[in-house]
């Protein structure tokens, strides 16, 4: 009976040993994950910051900020409207015409067969382009990898 | 805490008093675990306490 009781209680032991185990190395694996995706995200809004302070940005780009603060009053401007650095850096990364197909359809609201006849483009191309940005957009927030912008 | 098996199963059904006694039991790890550089991360905290309820979801006996 009391070779039973032993028993029992070291395979209990032997379990609580198995899982705290288990729950330090999820948790030391979850922490380097975590310092990890927090690194990346710092380096690439120092990227940013030291692209915006070296005038290394693209005049398309900067066309595109001031188109998008001349739609709001003078007190707003996109650092304002787009709080969060890492969709600034999204956006930044699409091409030119994809910029302004999502200027068009967010910030003046027009339709999909407006933005067409205002770029000269076909209906469906502009839809494809809307819908494949806002996936780049996405993923990029997501912070997949292999998107290609 | 007699029978950690019971109390593991208890908590995988969703007991709550169960899984308050096993997050109490890792708090002091996850607080630990929780600094970075001597500064202490809240959100960070957060991670390991869901990570600490995924292991106890997960967890196979």
């Amino acid at each position: 009976m009391t070779e039973e009781k032993y028993t029992y209680q070291t395979e209990d032991e032997s379990l609580h040993n198995l899982f705290a185990a288990y729950v330090v190395t999820a948790i030391r694996r979850q922490k380097a994950r975590y310092l990890m995706k927090k690194s990346r995200e710092q380096k690439m809004v120092v990227s940013l910051d030291e692209m915006l302070e070296s005038n290394m940005v693209d005049p398309a780009l900067i066309t595109f900020f001031d188109e998008m603060d001349r739609l709001f009053d003078s007190e707003a401007t996109l650092e304002n409207i787009i709080c969060n650095d890492m969709l600034l850096i999204g956006i930044l990364k699409l091409s030119d015409r994809e910029r302004r197909i999502l200027n068009l359809r967010l910030v003046r609201k027009m339709k999909h067969e407006e933005i067409a006849d205002l770029l000269g483009l076909n209906k469906n191309t502009v839809e494809k382009a809307y819908e494949r940005l806002i996936k780049k957009l996405r993923a990029h927030m997501r912070g997949e990898k292999g998107e290609e912008f | 805490m007699k029978n950690f098996k019971k109390l593991l199963m208890l908590a995988k059904m969703g007991d709550p008093k169960a899984m308050r006694q096993i997050v109490d039991m890792y708090s002091r790890l996850i607080m630990k675990e929780s600094v970075v550089d001597g500064v202490f991360d809240d959100d960070l905290r957060q991670v390991l306490y869901n990570t600490l309820l995924m292991c106890v979801r997960l967890f196979e006996f």
